[in-house]
């Protein structure tokens, strides 16, 4: 598994002309009366007014190593840092040639190759900087939860821009091979593929649209009896979980079948051409909630699913979405490792085509839902809720709804409306998040 | 009733709906799914009686409906497990659009359908109507006659449907109340023999991790076209595959049914009867009255609805000089039973137009088919053969 390391990041072009600041305490760090010596360089060019600095960013596989002849340069596996070991080094100098950053300097003197060991964890350069332009980031583990392999094959079809398809790229990666995939009609059935082209080479389940949870049970309560133990997931439209397939998810949800269950909600029928289903919210257009004289888009609040799944009780819930990358694999993690239940994830996960978005806007979307409260991050072990995304200043909702084409007819009265549901719901998952449940028996 | 179960052959006295439930529990399903339905209910108690005695090990499932019943045992069945379900009407109408996936899907699975009426008028008793509505879905389906058949029937249905040259998912149908709830002496074999008969292999999978596949993806017109025609072709094998199942069945449990159809003193008839399900017993008591009166009558049992036995009734309905076609069912637009329907479709070539075809439907809603009903069909249908003139569709209760 590719594991994520802290990593110095220099902001491009903020640095001021001729500032030499992180060199010098690089060299005075490093005891060289030289700056040259330093481990970073900084740049200006004047002429077409570029000022900033290059350092190592310690590769993930790093070219240096490879074709240093002596085997005098490593990456150490615990803090991610190429390092060279000077008793080894013999001097050839390829390693300079061979780095992409220019970030490998040679001692003309000692005849040696040197270079940035992040000061061990305590960079001198970035304390240096008085003007932030060096950082150290680790933005995020969400690597360490990938597996390498893609299970979806290249050119799958589901259009430009879908956050679904990378969201199931991505649960895939984190749950492994020995997953079953569950399907249904809809958006999210394209891994079946055509003919004897699957887009996906994992073992996979294309279920009706009514019984997505009833046929996993088969698959479960067989495998469960001789004694197989595997991933099996369904990725679901909210038409199959919310509407007509909600039947079969709720009878298997009370009689504690085991999977993992997520249900992709791009809020309605958004693969037979956008109508409205139970999850689209008020106000949005849809081709059976249309806009006119009379009506404008939906007149219904839409159903919160994952508070109903709470209430079946079963042992694991969550909402995610794909802005929040980290948030959703550790949720899926503990899916995984759900025994004694259901593990039901709900994904928002907003429809290009059908809301009316820029095809490169769909994470900023996803991130706005969030920051708006539209869409709270949260999660319920046994029935304790817990938000696991604060927001500690909620935008109002109009910056979201402003980005959606669906929303772009809404008067001051529909957008005040929407803003009191939003308010209303995540003060449901607020107050949920303060009761303490008793822990359910296993 | 009694739960106990000895290895060796023993012979109780016990309703249809139980005997359906011991022949499933010699099959040793592994995952075995219901929801109650009158008539069918009893079969899932007996069931868990079973398995709360510790005889039955299977996996046993109680959804909050049929939909997700015929959708578990897909689910199970593609995993690889062997299944059993049973429903009756409603039950088979919620779970028609799974139960149509479950034959296109080509999955092994054997259930039990407890006819019954369909509704409104309101009505939960016996009738031949709901399980000819779904004669088209691809399965496989058996009418049985007695508690014995009943067995003997879900038995060899399991082997029917797990040949490899077959794999079409078979239902085993007969009527509620007059089969369902009737007692009669059946022989339960023993276990081993069941086991040599219907050995617990395990079934390759459709689904599974290690050799992982898409089930049913899209495909091109042609791929679809001939996925459906190897379908059918199964279907056409199953009708001799039935036969040379029923000839080791035979050969091991001493009973037998005819395969496809039973023809009943049928060797000199002048006229026959054709007739499936729980009213064959009475036709039969009547034919033999008849025949004693020295009337040339004969009765065909369709054991075999689909794949349809044309060929076989073909040949055994050549030269008669009258049918009499008896349907505890009615089908809406062609303003006869379904049986007639199915009748008129297959031998019309060969037949010709000559032989007198008649109708009969009773025993809707629960109502008996008795003995003066039989006779007044035979009666009838031998004035037909000797060419007066007669009705083409009687309604045996409204006159």
């Amino acid at each position: 598994m590719p594991t994520t390391y802290d990593t110095l990041k220099i902001e491009f072009n903020r640095c001021p002309p001729d500032c030499r600041l992180c060199e010098e305490a690089c060299a005075r760090e490093k005891g060289e009366s030289l700056f040259s010596l330093s481990r970073i360089k900084p740049v200006h060019i004047p002429q077409v007014d570029f000022h900033s600095a290059m350092t190592c960013v310690q590769c993930s596989q790093p070219r240096c190593q490879q074709v240093c002849p002596a085997g005098a340069i490593e990456k150490n596996p615990d803090d991610g840092v190429v390092r060279i070991d000077e008793s080894r080094c013999v001097g050839c100098g390829l390693c300079t040639l061979a780095c992409p950053y220019g970030a490998i300097y040679y001692n003309h003197q000692t005849q040696k190759a040197f270079k940035c060991d992040r000061c061990n964890g305590e960079p001198k350069c970035m304390e240096a900087c008085p003007y932030q332009v060096i950082t150290c980031v680790n933005n995020s583990r969400v690597l360490s939860y990938l597996g390498e392999e893609d299970f979806i094959s290249p050119g799958a079809r589901p259009c430009r821009g879908c956050p679904a398809e990378l969201a199931l790229r991505f649960t895939l990666r984190v749950l492994g091979k020995n997953t079953i995939l569950f399907g249904a009609p809809g958006c999210c059935n394209f891994p079946m593929g055509f003919g004897t082209r699957a887009l996906t080479n994992l073992a996979y389940f294309p279920c009706l649209l009514t019984n997505v949870a009833s046929s996993m049970t088969g698959v479960s309560v067989y495998y469960k009896s001789i004694g197989r133990e595997v991933n099996l997931v369904a990725f679901v439209g909210d038409g199959a979980t919310a509407d007509i397939g909600f039947q079969s998810l709720s009878g298997a949800a009370e009689r504690g079948e085991n999977f993992i269950y997520i249900c992709n909600d791009n809020e309605g029928y958004m693969a037979t051409g956008v109508q409205r289903s139970s999850t689209t919210p008020f106000g949005a257009q849809t081709a059976t909630t249309p806009v006119g004289k009379v009506r404008h888009g939906k007149e219904q609040n839409s159903k919160y699913l994952p508070v109903v799944m709470l209430f079946h009780g079963v042992p694991y819930v969550a909402t995610a979405t794909m802005a929040y990358p980290e948030d959703y694999a550790q949720k899926l993690v503990k899916a995984m490792n759900v025994k004694d239940g259901i593990a039901y994830i709900h994904l928002f996960s907003p429809c290009v085509t059908g809301w009316g978005i820029d095809e490169d806007k769909g994470l900023d979307v996803c991130r706005l839902a969030v920051e708006t409260n539209y869409s709270p991050l949260w999660e319920a072990e046994h029935g304790k809720v817990r938000l696991t995304q604060e927001i500690a200043n909620p935008k109002p909702v109009r910056e979201y709804t402003d980005l959606l084409g669906k929303y772009s007819h809404l008067t001051v009265e529909d957008l005040e409306q929407v803003q009191e549901f939003v308010n209303a719901r995540y003060d449901l998952i607020k107050n949920l998040s303060l009761i303490s449940p008793a822990p359910r028996k296993a | 009733m009694e739960t106990k179960l000895e290895s060796t052959q023993q012979r109780k006295v016990l309703t249809g709906n139980a005997a359906a439930a011991y022949a499933a529990m010699l099959c040793h399903p592994d995952v075995i799914s219901g929801y109650p339905i009158t008539p069918q209910t009893e079969i899932l108690e007996v069931l868990y009686r079973f398995q709360a005695e510790g005889l039955l090990q299977s996996k046993m499932v109680e959804p909050e409906g049929e939909h997700s019943v015929m959708s578990i045992i897909i689910g199970a069945s593609s995993a690889g497990a062997r299944t059993f379900t049973a429903t009756s009407a409603q039950g088979l109408f919620f779970m028609f659009e799974p139960y149509i996936s479950a034959a296109t899907q080509r999955l092994p699975i054997v259930m039990v359908n407890v006819n019954r009426e369909i509704l409104p008028p309101m009505s939960v008793s016996g009738s031949g109507q709901d399980i000819v509505l779904v004669k088209d879905a691809g399965w496989i389906q058996i009418h049985v006659e007695s508690c014995q058949e009943i067995l003997d029937t879900i038995i060899m249905a399991f082997r029917l449907a797990e040949d490899p040259e077959i794999l079409v998912p078979v239902t085993v149908a007969y009527d509620g109340y007059y089969l369902s709830y009737f007692s009669e002496a059946v022989d339960i074999p023993a276990q081993e023999k069941v086991d040599e008969f219907l050995p617990g292999t395990q079934r390759t999978p459709r689904i599974d991790p290690e050799t992982p596949m898409t089930m049913g993806p899209f495909v091109s017109v042609e791929m679809f076209t001939e996925y459906r025609a190897k379908h059918m072709a199964a279907l056409q094998r199953a009708k001799v595959k039935i036969e040379e199942i029923e000839g080791e069945f035979h050969q091991i449990f001493g009973r037998s049914y005819g395969g496809q159809i039973e023809e009943y003193r049928c060797e000199d008839a002048d006229i026959v009867l054709v007739a499936m399900g729980s009213c064959v017993g009475t036709a039969k008591v009547m034919v033999d009255r008849k025949r004693d009166e020295g009337l040339k009558v004969g009765l065909i049992k369709v054991r075999m609805f689909r794949p349809f036995p044309r060929e076989k009734l073909v040949d055994a309905l050549s030269g008669r000089k009258a049918i009499g076609v008896i349907d505890r069912n009615v089908c809406f637009g062609w303003n006869c039973g379904h049986l007639l329907v199915e009748l008129r479709a297959a031998p019309t070539n060969y037949l010709g137009s000559s032989i007198p075809l008649l109708n009969f439907i009773g025993g809707l809603n629960g109502g008996d088919i008795t003995l003066q009903h039989m006779e007044r069909v035979i009666d009838t249908v031998h004035l037909a053969g000797q060419g007066k003139p007669f009705k083409e569709v009687t309604f045996l209760d409204l006159e």
